[in-house]
């Protein structure tokens, strides 16, 4: 029974966190891994974003099996690229000798394959394959723990269609597997003359069945709703104008101003700051006009503030080198 | 509370109007029956009224809306979304959120209500659709006459006052369709919601409502109560087809009626018993076709079909009965031979004229057996109805026009140049039916067919497949439709849960009083009279 199960499970449910601490989480554990150097931080961040997924994801392994294997082919694709195209670092100790093989391309001289791997060169490659492996899983933690649905309700108004969009994307990728299977069923049912390409009996089914899912969907959305905006005083519209134009030519003469005279020079600082100040005002504006509201919103807790805690110690330690004394 | 006042529609794709000048009023607390034939502009009314046409279908309007004296006519749907709710064919595919709850605060959060009130209301919605016990569960985890509850409370959580639902029983089978329709009228006495909803089989519906829009073939729209003359024949229950049969008036509307008109005049008819039940008789040119022994689906999680044998004869017409999930889907496909879905794993002996269908390639297996699936509209993929004509007689390499009269016969006559996509439900069932026709397979199964097909061509369709048993096919039907099956069939197959807990003749199955028992039935009390076609007036001579 899902509904009894959801109960018992309770305190230790994802729902112990706020929807935003796990995707912070994963953001971090990301982070940290970017700037890691060695293999054994990474493997402490995989193995940390795998056991969250375990204590406090539903089905966990259900939604982390993709992530597993994507991981595990990343690392796998990194070293055979490792050994095949091993290019420089001649110094041992040698892991493996293997043959050179010299591959004249015709143009641009000659390329050498293979050839003797070292124990450096090797390392090198498992971190680097570690350090994707960890990206993903931590993405993949956050997923498990919090459907990327569940972040809508706490975008910014101003943001609410584009990330509904951005969800709903998310979830036509599944629908489109199933459409594709049932499509490729009911044509072998009907079979097909030879004028007929594979390309018309399955390509256009599945995506006229994807569209008017999608449409399905829309119109259910409107008719609920969905896109609702309030009544904006005239000053309040012309404030949210000025601020969004203020925003985007301030961002513009900053980062022009940092790509020409340096990131530090007082003049690309100020506007890329007022810049994104104004882009703030232009979303808290913006988001005003919006009616929505939520029947539950879940608000930052002292849990919360623990996990960040947790997750800023993780990415200092690798950061800061403190794992490496 | 709703008003049209001369409104026009038509689809772009189409120079004919669909919905022509009508004028429509409805009362507050109204519960409102629109019926009419296949293809015409029931599911388009509905959409007018919420304004997903044209907004969403596009097409062109004239003529104006509106509800409770405030003209609508130029707002979205988002901008009435207070006041009216709107349930579509599937509701599964208009489910936003994952969870009941969050699917019942949905449309309350889009219009910016309080969250104390919504928490409240969620509960009481919950209650009043009785799904309290769900609410902490995944939309996609429970049964379909559940997944509607859903939708209708959703429909309804921000007090709209008119709930508009397309073909809301359609999908259910009789027993959950029947408790529908019944929280459909508490909502409408109790609570003054002003309901209208399509409805193919008027006869389940037609005791509770309180009046009935006819949408007719041309456009134009007529509204009376339920005692209403359905001057179409296309459209008219076998009560009304009944008591004309019988010389009742006035015509009768409900059951009770019609057994007080039965019980007093019970001596002029004669029974005409068995009339299609005779091919036992014939035993001796009937031959077995296919045999299922012992078979069971099963899915990953779950067991659909356990242990179930049955034989199909040559010259037959069985059906396949039973309530939503009980695995008839799953014994269609696995007789098929291609089993249903990537996950389901087939077992048991399968022997159709020899062969194991599962072990044949696709074109042999094609020519073995016919299946018409429950969504017809995969097999249709090219871009106009003459198109998917031609492709079908020059893949069974008949002469050509032989997939269209089958077709006409169906559904009548339908301009060649339309997309397959914007025909009717009814008329998408007819064309892949026609097309799964010109390959004569002798064995033919089809999974709910008779979805969204109105009187008459549930009469055509009937004839066909008689027509078929004549040519001596043997013909499985999976079906929720006692009025349909019960004129048509030879051998009723129940299955509850998996497995097979009833086989027999109609007159076996639909005893009256019970799940399976037609209206004809539940008037006569007599066994073996189970349709119209059972009884005829005595001559007086």
């Amino acid at each position: 029974m899902p509904v009894s199960e959801a109960r018992i499970r309770g305190s230790l449910s994802s729902d112990v966190l706020h929807p935003v601490t796990w995707w912070a989480l994963g953001l971090i554990f990301s982070a940290a891994a970017i700037l890691a150097e060695q293999a054994l931080p990474l493997i402490v961040l995989a193995t940390s974003t795998v056991l969250l997924s375990m204590i406090f994801g539903v089905r966990w392994l259900q939604n982390m099996r993709f992530y597993f294997i994507f991981a595990a082919l990343v690392i796998l694709t990194r070293l055979i690229f490792r050994i095949i195209f091993n290019l420089g670092d001649s110094t041992g100790p040698f892991l493996v000798i293997l043959p050179k093989l010299e591959v004249d391309l015709g143009f641009g001289g000659t390329v050498s394959l293979l050839g003797p791997l070292s124990q450096a060169s090797f390392d090198s490659a498992i971190v680097d394959g570690l350090r994707l492996g960890t990206i993903i899983l931590s993405i993949g933690m956050a997923t498990t723990l919090c459907h990327p649905r569940k972040l809508l309700k706490y975008t910014p108004g101003a943001l609410y269609e584009i990330a509904a969009a951005v969800s709903m994307a998310i979830n036509l990728a599944p629908q489109l597997v199933t459409s594709i299977h049932r499509v490729r069923q009911a044509r072998e049912l009907r079979g097909r003359s030879g004028s007929l390409s594979a390309m018309t009996s399955i390509v256009i089914p599945v995506l006229e069945d994807t569209i008017e899912a999608s449409m399905n969907l829309a119109a259910s959305m409107s008719s609920r709703g969905f896109g609702r905006t309030g009544p904006m005083r005239p000053i309040e519209l012309k404030l949210a104008r000025f601020s969004s134009l203020a925003a985007v030519s301030l961002i513009i003469i900053g980062t022009y101003a940092a790509l020409t005279v340096g990131l530090t020079n007082a003049l690309s600082i100020t506007s890329l700051v007022l810049g994104l100040a104004f882009s703030f005002l232009t979303l808290k504006l913006a988001s005003a006009k919006r009616l929505r509201t939520s029947h539950a919103i879940q608000k930052l807790q002292l849990v919360d503030a623990a996990a960040f805690a947790i997750g800023a110690l993780s990415f200092a330690s690798v950061a800061l080198g403190w794992w490496n004394q | 509370m709703i008003k049209l006042d001369s409104v026009t529609f038509s689809y772009s794709s189409s120079d004919s109007a669909i919905l022509k000048r009508v004028h429509l009023e409805i009362g507050k607390g109204e519960l409102v029956l629109i019926a009419g034939p296949t293809g015409s502009g029931k599911s388009t009314l509905l959409k007018v009224i919420n304004r997903l046409a044209p907004q969403f279908t596009g097409g062109n309007f004239s003529g104006s809306i509106s509800i409770d004296g405030r003209n609508i006519t130029h707002l979205q749907p988002n901008e009435i979304a207070e006041v009216v709710g709107y349930v579509g064919q599937n509701p599964v595919e208009s489910f936003v959120t994952e969870t009941v709850l969050e699917e019942l605060a949905y449309g309350m959060e889009q219009l910016g209500l309080a969250p104390d009130f919504m928490r409240v209301r969620v509960v009481e919605i919950a209650k009043l659709v009785e799904i309290e016990h769900l609410l902490d569960s995944k939309l996609e985890e429970i049964s379909g006459g559940e997944q509607q509850r859903v939708a209708i409370g959703a429909a309804l959580a921000a007090g709209q006052k008119i709930l508009l639902l397309d073909e809301p029983t359609s999908a259910l089978d009789t027993h959950i369709s029947k408790r529908t329709v019944q929280l459909l009228r508490k909502l409408a006495s109790e609570r003054e919601v002003t309901i209208l909803l399509t409805e193919h089989r008027v006869e389940r519906v037609m005791e509770l409502v309180d009046s009935i829009v006819l949408v007719h073939r041309d456009g134009s729209v007529t509204k009376g109560p339920a005692e209403i003359a359905f001057n179409d024949p296309r459209i008219e229950p076998p009560l009304i087809s009944l008591s004309r049969k019988l010389n009742w008036t006035p015509a009768a509307t409900t059951v009770s009626m019609a057994q007080n008109y039965w019980g007093s005049t019970a001596d002029k008819y004669v029974i005409k018993q068995g009339a299609n039940h005779n091919s036992s008789d014939a035993s001796g040119t009937s031959k077995t076709v296919a045999v299922a022994k012992d078979i069971s689906v099963n899915f990953k999680n779950a067991v659909a079909v356990s242990g179930v044998s049955f034989k199909l004869q040559s010259s037959q017409i069985t059906a396949l009965m039973g309530r939503n999930g009980s695995g008839k889907s799953s014994t269609l496909w696995a007789l098929q031979g291609s089993g249903w879905g990537k996950d389901a794993s087939v077992a048991g002996q399968i022997t159709i004229e020899g062969k194991d269908p599962a072990k044949l390639n696709n074109l042999d297996r094609i020519n073995l057996v016919a299946m018409v699936p429950q969504k017809a509209s995969d097999l249709l993929f090219l871009d106009s109805l003459g198109k998917e004509l031609a492709e079908s007689d020059s893949f069974s390499q008949v002469a050509s026009g032989t997939t269209s009269s089958i077709f006409a016969n169906l559904v009548g006559r339908v301009d060649p140049g339309i997309h397959p996509r914007d025909l009717s439900n009814g008329q998408q069932i007819a064309l892949v039916l026609a097309s799964q026709l010109t390959k004569n397979a002798p064995l033919v199964l089809l999974d709910e067919p008779t979805r969204g097909l109105d009187y008459t061509a549930k009469q055509e369709l009937s004839k066909s497949l008689q027509k078929l048993k004549r040519d001596g096919k043997a013909i499985l039907v999976a079906s929720h439709d006692v009025e349909f099956l019960a004129a048509l069939c030879d051998q009723i197959l129940v299955l509850e849960k998996g497995q097979l807990i009833a086989s027999g003749t109609p007159a076996e199955i639909f005893l009256p009083g019970t799940e399976f028992a037609t209206q004809v039935a539940d008037i006569t009390k007599t066994p073996g009279v189970l349709s119209i076609d059972h009884i005829e007036v005595k001559h007086e001579s």
